[in-house]
């Protein structure tokens, strides 16, 4: 009998320690969420506001998740293929991370293909527009795009234009773009919808991509002087055309840009020679969507989340600042709604959320084009306004009435 | 007619500051025969000290030009008595290397410091057009070009006609003889760098309202720069600035009147520069040299 009662209270106690340790070694074991991102090298103006957003993010989340600590590991890229390739197989085969999120510039997102392809984690984009990313990695089942794509650009800018532009004759459309990868990429697409939309393209001039002047392209813009002029480069190289836009006298009735005119930097450096120039981008500051209903701390009415921003970090957020946000903190949301950090279930949370962003609204579906999960489809259409940005299109969400023609430059 | 004079105008103010960024790279050479790869760096920081210029003091570029071609100046003497006079007499792959170095340190300096945001300084006049006849050109362009003619006009007569100059020419002409006649070559190369850099400078002070300010835009100029010196006659000042007018001329009119011109103008550039290397290596002013 006494050895019965001994051999009991060792079992007992046995099973208590063993599922203690087990209780604790769980309790323990924070989610592991790597970050590769962009913190330095000539794509920090993307990867350094991304992190900026996931910090925010993870404040208003909380610290646990499944009663889990949530460990983020940032990471910098450094903006370079090679240090993006290193960290990638750091951070997937070593620390054995099976969620990313992250980076955002296109050619630093596509040097990381080959890493995800080998280990499969989910992996979240919240950027890169180039259509490579949706050819290479689109059909990946564990591949999330939480951006848009070159094409969601033009889309909405030509119906946008089609809309507002008053429609007495045919309105014609000038194209300068940059000759590298960014140019050559959304030309194809520009051509595309604005011809769809019943502009007629008069001239398509490249420029060179970091280029010096751009004064002789702008003077065969003069020779044809189309209705519409658009500018398909990126934002060091769009300074440099719309000042020259300015200072050669170039006269259309509209100057239209990609995501360029949004951001604080080409305002700040461009100063008046940017006014009226219209734009797209998958947000800016004080755009006006609701607050999600489900989620509301994590994604309050834009304006107040713009404020919770400002309080934090006392600037105004820019759209990279969005993306790291809405990126991390969707898929903090999808571990929770799945209950489990199991990776096929946490897919299916992904694919069933629908969420109002300060981005619009996020839902995962195929793209049409060969991403299996593309989060988002809608673009805002804005122009500058007296030194700020009105969005003009969709109406739905419009804050101001597009200025056609602008004033005389 | 008009889209001649058009890019005529445009080749023409395109020279004028071609031959600014690029007539330090021929001084250096001609005096200490450095071939210096950390000259695109100097007109970065001629463009972020006008940046920073205007943003703190107020001061606008133009008017602050002094002020940042004297500092240019200090800092590339600094950098020639810290560094750079180390290798003077060393094979020329040291001092490439070395100042393709300094490059490289330079340019990740002003990223930390600075970060990749594109800035520029948004001054009215910088964008303002000026039209004459058939010809429309920026002021800011046109202001910039003719204060490099100045820069450059100052800079041929001090070569040609004060003390220092002459020695300077003394020195490139011939060392053992420049030293013969109480010239310190090693200061002449103290000089010809930091003159050099501030030359830079102010080419990076005169682009900051025209341009984007970034830490990576030294290297575009330097490879104009090198176009320009190796057509003109490496070493040869006043074959730099024909240089830079053939440069700025075929580029403007390249990219004028070819399809897809912006991005064959600066290839037009290129095939120019391998015809000259091919049929006269010595550049349009340079002289031959017997091994």
């Amino acid at each position: 009998m006494r050895g019965l009662v001994i051999r009991s209270v060792g079992l007992v106690m046995a099973a208590l320690l063993a599922a203690g340790i087990a209780r604790t070694a769980t309790a323990a074991e924070p989610v592991v969420i790597a970050a590769p991102l962009e913190l330095t090298g000539r794509f920090a103006a993307y990867g350094a506001p991304a992190k900026r957003g996931m910090e925010l993010a993870l404040e208003l989340f909380g610290p646990e998740v499944l009663g889990r600590p949530i460990q983020v590991l940032f990471v910098d890229v450094q903006s370079s293929p090679q240090a993006t390739v290193s960290a990638f197989t750091d951070l997937l085969a070593r620390r054995g991370a099976r969620f990313v999120v992250g980076p955002i510039a296109s050619p630093i997102v596509a040097t990381a293909i080959g890493v995800a392809k080998q280990y499969k984690p989910i992996w979240i984009v919240p950027g890169s527009s180039t259509t490579t990313l949706e050819r290479e990695a689109g059909a990946e089942p564990w591949f999330f795009h939480a951006y848009t794509y070159d094409y969601h650009y033009h889309k909405p800018l030509a119906a946008a234009l089609r809309s507002l532009v008053p429609q007495a004759g045919t309105q014609t459309i000038g194209i300068l773009y940059d000759d590298g990868a960014y140019g050559t990429e959304h030309v194809k697409y520009a051509r595309k919808f604005y011809t769809e939309a019943g502009f007629k393209i008069v001239l398509e001039e490249t420029i060179k991509a970091k280029g010096t002047d751009y004064t002789a392209a702008l003077a065969k813009v003069k020779q044809v002087n189309p209705d519409i002029l658009v500018g398909l480069v990126q934002t060091t190289d769009g300074i440099l055309l719309t000042k020259q836009v300015r200072e050669t006298g170039t006269r259309a009735r509209l100057l239209v840009a990609t995501v360029y005119p949004s951001l604080p930097e080409w305002r700040r450096a461009v100063g008046p020679a940017g006014e009226g120039w219209t734009g797209v981008a998958p947000y800016v500051p004080g755009v006006s969507w609701p607050a999600d209903q489900k989620y509301p701390k994590l994604f309050p009415k834009t304006a107040d989340w713009e404020a919770l921003f400002r309080k934090k970090f006392g600037q105004e957020p820019s759209f990279p600042d969005v993306l790291g946000y809405e990126g991390l903190a969707q898929l903090l949301i999808a571990i929770k709604e799945a209950g489990s950090t199991d990776q096929d279930k946490v897919m299916a949370a992904l694919r069933s959320l629908h969420l109002t962003t300060p981005l619009g609204i996020l839902q995962y579906k195929p793209s049409g084009e060969g991403t299996l999960n593309q989060g988002y489809d809608n673009m805002l259409v804005f122009q500058v306004q007296k030194g700020n940005t009105v969005v003009v299109y969709p109406p739905d969400i419009a804050t101001g009435k597009l200025v056609y023609p602008i004033q005389s430059q | 007619m008009d889209l001649f004079l058009q890019a005529l105008a445009n080749g023409l103010i395109l020279a004028g500051f071609y031959a600014l960024v690029s007539i330090g790279i021929t001084l250096v050479f001609g005096v200490a025969r450095i071939i210096n790869f950390v000259h695109g760096e100097f007109v970065m920081l001629g463009a972020y000290a006008s940046y920073w210029l205007y943003v703190l003091a107020g001061i606008d570029p133009l008017l602050g030009l002094p002020l940042t071609a004297a500092g240019l100046f200090a800092f590339g003497a600094v950098l020639h008595r810290g560094v750079v006079a180390r290798v003077l007499h060393d094979p020329h792959e040291n001092q490439i290397l070395l100042t393709f170095g300094l490059h490289l340190v330079l340019q990740n300096v002003a990223l930390l410091l600075w970060t990749t945001d594109s800035r520029s300084i948004p001054v009215p006049y910088a964008t303002a057009a000026l039209t004459l006849g058939p010809v429309t050109v920026g002021l800011g362009r046109l202001l910039a070009g003719a204060a490099a003619l100045v820069l450059l006009g100052l800079l041929f007569l001090w070569l040609g006609y004060t003390d220092q100059g002459k020695a300077m020419r003394a020195v490139a002409q011939n060392e053992t003889a420049a030293r013969l006649m109480g010239i310190s070559p090693s200061r002449m190369y103290l000089l010809a760098f930091a003159v050099s850099a501030a030359l830079g400078g102010a080419a990076g002070g005169l682009s900051s309202s025209i341009m984007a300010v970034t830490p990576v835009m030294g290297l575009p100029f330097l490879i104009k720069a090198f176009v320009v010196v190796i057509l003109g006659g490496i070493g040869h000042v006043l074959g730099t600035a024909a240089g830079a007018v053939v440069l700025g001329l075929t580029e403007a009119f390249a990219g004028t009147y070819l399809p897809m011109g912006g991005t064959w103008a600066e290839g037009t550039g290129y095939l120019l520069l391998i015809a000259v290397l091919a049929l006269r290596p010595q550049g349009l002013f340079g002289r031959e040299v017997q091994g």
